[in-house]
């Protein structure tokens, strides 16, 4: 089987990876606060995180259960306290920023604007200065939609939003691991997510949270193994929003994925999927019937290439590559139905294949040549 | 003769039909693919790495599949998937002489 459905959970995992998670589930369980002897894997997940992501404190560096956690954490956090308020977000957004939104909307006095994207599936920041209102409280952006792999001006944006003293929530999922991010260098406050499971390469049920404070009320409480005498959560990071026991192999998985990236480095990591994204495109671009969704500036740092083939549903297409040809990607709406949308892809939604670092030319054309077969049946 | 092993719910359709895995012993060959496409469309692809089928009968079911394979999948326009289950349950396990 080659797996081009990295962008959804990426596959196989580092070697490391598996050892570690085995390693953690066989060991003496290590918590921090809670265990004595040697350093914690938490500990350590965290402190690779917060290198990789340019944080200075890694206390700042809050592991989740999934990245739908942590927008949902701040999401919810941000707007019980505003409410009645307005949100910015874009039409790029997954369901996991869209849905907690419309909830809010829903439960609240929230008004949710999503921002169009250019025709190539760029936010830019002039859009997003002209849509920012005076009651606007947070600004919502993935880095990379995850139906076209188009990379955000994220600087740009958080300028933006830090002038307008606007939080911004940054949704990291398709670009952690592959496109540098110094969180150290963004101004204002930001909040950034990203899944353990995808260019990070730990196991699902894993995430990180950055927050810039804890000034956002925890969704969630409960034990956090110390300062047990105070009924209500401690208030200092990273207990404020961790509460319960780690997810001891998740954490050492995490951990162990984030070294193979630190080694590796993120812009070889990039540039590998830049490369892969770029062979393809060539590839179907001149193949009848293949229509490519735009990406912006050729850059394929997200390693997503979305695409339809006339007259086959885009359903059938995914099912003749994994039954047939042992190819698997994903076809649909991706769980961005808004991002489908714009790109007038309702409601059969797109073919997606992704890479990651285990990807190779070979999977590139094998993919090419399957979709050229079935063009001409 | 063919058996139906199994009928598991897959996820719902955009446009309100639904599909479901039908997974049979002994896999599909080539005889039970023809038997399934009577009265109905067949478009078959021998060429593909796993032969690849797929079968329309307008307005009942379209059925996907690989020859070669113990499962395949049904889309019911839900508007007749009772009528088109045991009809196709019937189809499924005819033996080869009813073919």
């Amino acid at each position: 089987m080659r797996f081009l459905n990295n962008a959804a959970t990426s596959f196989p995992n580092p070697e490391a990876v598996t050892r570690a998670v085995a390693a953690s589930l066989a060991a003496r369980p290590m918590e921090p606060g809670r265990s004595r002897g040697g350093k914690d894997l938490v500990s350590v997940c965290r402190e690779r995180l917060a290198t990789l992501f340019g944080v200075d404190d890694p206390a700042q560096v809050i592991l989740v259960p999934s990245a739908t956690y942590g927008l949902n954490l701040v999401i919810h956090g941000v707007l019980t306290a505003a409410a009645p308020c307005h949100v910015l977000a874009t039409q790029l957004e997954h369901n996991s920023v869209l849905r907690p939104l419309a909830h809010a909307a829903r439960r609240a006095k929230v008004e949710v604007t999503h921002l169009t994207p250019t025709a190539a599936g760029e936010i830019t920041a002039a859009a997003l200065a002209d849509a920012i209102r005076p009651q606007t409280r947070l600004v919502a952006v993935t880095h990379a939609s995850n139906v076209s792999g188009s990379i955000q001006p994220v600087a740009e944006l958080a300028a933006v939003a830090a002038r307008a003293q606007i939080p911004l929530l940054l949704d990291a999922s398709q670009t952690a691991g592959a496109v540098p991010l110094s969180y150290r260098t963004l101004p204002g406050r930001v909040f950034l997510v990203a899944a353990g499971h995808k260019g990070l390469y730990g196991p699902t049920g894993t995430g990180v949270l950055v927050v810039p404070d804890a000034l956002v009320a925890p969704t969630f409480v409960g034990g956090t193994g110390v300062r047990s005498e105070e009924l209500l959560q401690p208030e200092t990071l990273p207990l404020y929003y961790e509460a319960g026991t780690h997810n001891l192999p998740g954490a050492a998985g995490l951990a162990a994925g984030v070294e193979f990236v630190l080694e590796r480095g993120v812009e070889t990591l990039g540039q590998h999927r830049h490369d892969l994204v770029t062979r393809l495109r060539e590839r179907l671009q001149t193949q009848p019937g293949i229509t490519l969704q735009p990406i912006v500036n050729g850059d394929g740092r997200a390693g997503v290439v979305s695409f339809t083939v006339a007259g086959v549903d885009p359903d059938e297409v995914g099912l003749v590559l994994s039954e047939s040809f042992d190819i698997e990607t994903r076809s649909g709406l991706h769980c961005a139905p808004l991002a489908h949308r714009h790109f007038k892809t309702l409601p059969r939604g797109t073919v997606r294949a992704s890479f990651a670092a285990f990807n190779t030319n070979d999977d590139v054309e094998a993919l090419a040549a399957a979709l050229a077969k079935l063009g001409r049946r | 003769m063919t058996r139906v092993l199994e009928i598991r719910a897959l996820e719902d359709c955009f446009d309100g039909s639904f599909a479901k895995e039908i997974r049979v012993d002994p896999p599909v060959d080539e005889a039970t693919m023809r038997r399934l496409a009577t009265e109905a469309q067949l478009s078959y692809y021998p060429e593909f790495p796993r032969p690849y089928f797929r079968i329309e009968k307008w307005g009942f079911y379209v059925i996907q599949g690989v020859v070669g394979n113990a499962t395949f999948r049904v889309t019911f326009a839900r508007s007749a998937v009772n009528a088109a289950l045991a009809h196709l349950q019937d189809l499924t396990e005819q033996g080869e002489d009813h073919g």
